[in-house]
């Protein structure tokens, strides 16, 4: 492929301004390994007499390595199991225009709008009825609720940029709805589906509030509740909480830089042509 | 194909019951934010351990909520029909609980306890309409913490009245370069920035009410705050921490002197134990020398399945061995008057000072204004607002006060009691 | 329209949208619309945070109280500033860098990935460094500045805090989302425009902005959905304070029902908040979803 004239110097200023967004990580990284205080009142920029000492503390001191299961098991599964209802859904949406479809369409954007903190106990009461509480299908259900409206949505807008000739072509050709929307829609709008699982990963990845009121053994803790654990009634371990953290981002952003080097890529130019 | 494998996985990882899951017939349900801790981990984990073998067939179950989600989590858990049967609860938590109607009387149970006499006195605080709710786990008073290396460096004695100490404090930022006195200012936090307000108005004679009536402007409430900020004002404490983060400075010798419990003694023996033998506990140099009294109490929530059980687990821990280990190893004061020995007098010799002010001074039970215990977090936030604007250097510590007397006295007039 | 003319009989239409959409539904109505129910009928009693007994009708006067509260009042505008701020700082930084990140440079994909670091971060881990970089007394970014700033102790300063640190936290899903638009715009377009001799400029106006539309729409609508009820970043950062300077109508919930044990009050400015978005997201797809929904 022909780069344009100036790549370099677009690199440079794309470098530049990536850097400066993450500078919080970078700090949250230098106070997981700096021998500095933290109560200094003048930091320096860089780490002074670095050591991994944190990284290791934690790994002994805490199940990493089992908050770090558990959390993927809930990512993964918030992933598989929304994107298939949201695919669906979202292609109803674009394609049929019912009154059920209206109604619902906007019902799901209904579902984002309470308080949290009013839908704790409920959703408890609900999970500890289905034998969903503690469990880390619960907290996968729970995820998948609150990632579908915007999946629906973002994929929805993909769909609705496709001709429809293409699926009445399909349609003509034999295809069932299924084949149809598997094996002529779904190529077109992977942009929008690596965006919607990437959202859903991260949410999920991330999530704190359904996991630290429906999850109660230790054993099915997952991330973020095992962080928050680094404070204690009294005391705060710093640099160890730091180190959890850094180690904990690196799983969502090695699994995009992945997806966007093998999947997009290639798929987009199978698109234009298309 | 594809579609099959995944359903399939799918179908397992929601419907797989990973938890715990158990032969034994009783299971009691026991949270604690202590679980995890060093020190008081262990002192409940072998506690458990005794009681598991003299009850065969009883299996407790621990779980470790950390201790910054502790009271929302039990809430939920009792609200939505998953009240555990054994339920440590801090001492603010109490007066709310009780009133509800949310724990189990423990009379009939405490009659035949032969330790319930020796109980400490702040377990008034988990009495109501004549009935006990409640049976105190630790209690321990908010003390003055020094650093007797930077005193020292600084020529100060320990202070025992205010001026004292805004010397002490001026000498050691001359000498060391380290803060005088530190103390909450992060409010975020309420309740963490509410305790050093309440430790210098109780401390001047003052207080946030009085039987039920506010008193945020009482004379003597605004002459403790407005000497407090004297130390905030000049630079003597550092500007918007809070609590952990004190006590981090304090262990790196950062800060010479925090008025706050013997929990952070426990941790400079833990993290810095060169510093252990410099550091000492004094009755907090206010006129009145209250020492804000904090610390937590077994519960048995109303709706708990085991009640019996968990009422033999807590006598456990309430045998008088049990209780002269928590002393031991935490350093801490227990449940119940504990004895001193000449050993532990002699190995941590802040200890008798500490027991000493615990039997004095106490004050401050339940962190909340007297007349309003079941509303304490509401006054704790009224007060907190007011003073985030005089930390912020919006306002004077008076014109606050006013204001917080007035907020006060109109939302008190709105309470059905 | 065109969309009415499928190659399925009405019917069998019906039952397949229906086929398609309902999973979903079920799924969120399962989660969600219990609660909703719940909470609205909490909002008419004087309930407790736990009830050992079924609490007493009180009607409207939970609401009656809150729309004559003006902390209330005041509360719903702080929850406005915040979540247009957050939205549109959002909004206006991820289009900035998927523009810059659709462009081709070597070494796309790595920053394609490390521009998500903000986003994949914990969240807890994430606040409380910033908490740190913004203390007042040992803070790095006032030690950088060489400015005395109490960025979250300022009752004046800690609205526009805590609103940049959400916009940190949440532009890299902005990004995620409007790249992905980018990428599905065909390149044929781009290369019809060059024929044209169309500038930069023009290619953007007329290709590039028409093409996100359907992402923009729905991507906006979901960041003011988020925000308006997004309450952790903020509890962790000030607790709605100081002084109630970042008090947004989700902290009055949350504090209403689990600090001061109030569910049938909480519940009413839950459903109130509810209220509003409702009324936003009407107005909004009303004006911008319209022709597509």
């Amino acid at each position: 492929m022909r780069r344009p004239k100036g790549s370099i110097a677009v690199l440079v200023v794309a470098v530049i301004v990536v850097f400066a967004l993450n500078f919080p990580v970078y700090w949250m990284f230098v106070q997981s390994i700096t021998a500095e205080s933290m109560f200094t009142e003048r930091p320096s920029l860089l780490p002074k007499d670095p050591s991994l000492n944190a990284f290791k503390r934690i790994c002994e001191a805490k199940p990493i390595g089992q908050w770090f299961v558990n959390t993927l098991i809930v990512a993964v599964g918030t992933v598989a199991l929304s994107m298939p209802l949201a695919a669906g859904a979202a292609f109803s949406l674009s394609r049929y225009k019912t009154t059920l479809n209206s109604v619902t369409g906007l019902a799901i954007l209904g579902t984002q709008m309470l308080s949290a903190s009013l839908l704790a106990i409920p959703i408890y009461v609900l999970f500890r009825r289905t034998g969903l509480h503690d469990k880390l299908g619960g907290l996968i259900v729970a995820n998948t609720a609150f990632t579908l409206p915007m999946s629906i949505w973002v994929l929805k807008g993909f769909f609705d940029a496709i001709p429809k000739e293409l699926d009445e072509a399909a349609m003509i050709d034999g295809c069932t709805v299924g084949q149809m929307i598997w094996q002529v829609i779904m190529p077109l709008v992977l942009p929008g589906m690596v965006a919607v699982s990437i959202f859903a990963f991260i949410l999920a990845w991330d999530e704190f509030f359904f996991a630290r009121t429906l999850v109660s053994s230790q054993g099915n803790w997952v991330l973020s509740v095992g962080l928050s654990s680094f404070r204690e009634e009294f005391t705060i371990n710093w640099s160890d909480m730091m180190a959890a953290a850094v180690l904990f981002t690196i799983p969502p952003i090695v699994l995009f830089m992945f997806i966007q080097k093998h999947l997009v890529s290639g798929l987009t130019g199978g698109a234009v042509k298309g | 194909m594809k579609r099959m494998m995944m359903a399939t996985l799918l179908i397992a990882l929601v419907m797989a019951p990973i938890g715990v899951a158990s032969g034994a017939n009783k299971q009691i349900q026991f949270p604690s934010w202590m679980w995890g801790e060093a020190g008081t981990g262990d002192w409940f984990k072998d506690g458990v351990a005794l009681y598991e073998s003299q009850n065969p067939g009883v299996k407790v179950v621990p779980a470790l909520v950390p201790a910054g989600q502790y009271e929302e989590k039990l809430l939920i858990d009792m609200a939505g029909g998953g009240a555990p049967d054994l339920a440590p609860v801090f001492t603010n938590m109490m007066p709310k609980l009780m009133r509800m109607g949310l724990l189990e009387p423990l009379d009939d149970y405490l009659a035949k306890a032969d330790w319930k006499s020796n109980l400490l006195p702040v377990q008034k605080v988990a009495q109501y309409n004549g009935k006990t709710y409640g049976v105190v786990l630790t209690a321990s008073p908010n003390g003055l913490i020094y650093n007797k290396k930077l005193l020292d460096k600084a020529g100060v004695a320990v202070p025992t009245t205010p001026e004292e100490m805004l010397v002490a404090a001026r000498k050691v930022k001359q000498a060391t370069g380290a803060f005088g006195y530190g103390f909450a200012t992060r409010t975020a936090d309420v309740l963490e920035a509410y305790i050093p307000l309440m430790q210098w108005a109780i401390g001047f004679g003052g207080d946030f009410s009085k039987d039920g009536v506010p008193t945020a402007n009482n004379p003597k409430t605004i002459e403790g705050l407005e000497f407090l900020k004297r130390f905030f004002d000049e630079g003597l404490t550092p500007k918007g921490l809070d609590g952990p983060m004190l006590r981090k400075m304090f262990v790196e010798e950062k800060i010479a002197m925090l008025i706050d419990g013997p929990w952070a003694i426990t941790y400079v023996k833990e993290a810095a134990p060169d510093l252990y033998e410099y550091v000492g506990f004094a009755a907090p140099p206010t006129p009145t020398h209250a020492a804000i009294t904090g610390g937590a109490f077994y519960t048995i929530p109303v709706r708990a399945k085991h009640k019996q059980e968990a009422f033999a687990l807590l006598s456990v821990y309430n045998q008088p061995e049990w209780q002269s280990r928590w002393l031991e190893d935490l350093l801490q004061i227990p449940g119940q008057n504990a004895e001193i020995s000449p050993k532990l007098a002699k190995e941590h010799p802040w200890i008798e000072g500490m027991v000493d002010v615990a039997a004095k001074y106490p004050a401050g039970f339940g962190y909340s204004a007297p007349g309003f215990e079941e509303y304490a977090g509401e006054v704790q936030r009224m007060v907190v607002d007011g003073i985030a604007s005089v930390w912020g250097g919006r306002t004077t510590v008076e014109a606050a006060m006013n204001d917080v007397q007035q907020k006060m006295v109109k939302w008190a007039a709105t309470l059905k009691r | 329209m065109s969309r009415m003319r499928t190659a399925l009989p009405n019917t069998a239409v019906n039952r397949v949208s229906a086929a398609l959409i309902l999973p979903a539904a079920i799924v969120m109505g399962a989660v969600v619309i219990y609660p909703i129910l719940t909470t609205i009928g909490l909002s008419l009693t004087d309930a407790p945070l736990i009830s050992l007994s079924p609490p007493s009708f009180a009607g409207l006067s939970n609401y009656a109280e809150w729309l004559s509260n003006p902390d209330f009042w005041r509360s719903l505008w702080i929850t406005l500033i915040y979540t247009f701020g957050v939205t549109i700082g959002s909004y206006a930084i991820g289009l900035f860098t998927a523009l810059l990140l659709n462009l081709d440079f070597p070494g796309r994909a790595i920053l394609r990935g490390l521009v998500l670091l903000p986003w994949a971060i914990p969240e807890v881990a994430a606040v409380m460094t910033w908490n740190w970089m913004l203390d007042y007394q040992f803070g790095i970014v006032n030690s950088l500045l060489g400015s005395q700033v109490g960025w979250v102790t300022d009752s004046a300063m800690a609205l526009w805090t805590v609103t940049i640190v959400t916009i940190w936290k949440q532009f890299p899903l902005a990004t995620v989302v409007l790249l992905a638009g980018l990428q599905a715009i065909p390149r044929e377009l781009y290369e019809a425009a060059n024929v044209d001799g169309a500038s930069r400029l023009q290619q953007f106006v007329h290709v590039t902005l028409p093409g996100l539309k359907p992402v923009n729409s729905v991507l906006v609508m979901m960041l003011i959905l988020y925000t308006f009820k997004r309450i952790s970043i903020i509890y962790l950062l000030t607790g709605g304070g100081p002084a109630k300077a970042t008090e947004i109508l989700p902290v009055i919930t949350y504090l209403e029902a689990f600090k001061y044990f109030r569910l049938g009050s909480a519940s009413a400015v839950g459903i109130l908040a509810l209220g509003f978005t409702l009324v936003i997201t009407l107005v909004y797809s009303r004006v911008f979803l319209r022709e597509e929904a």
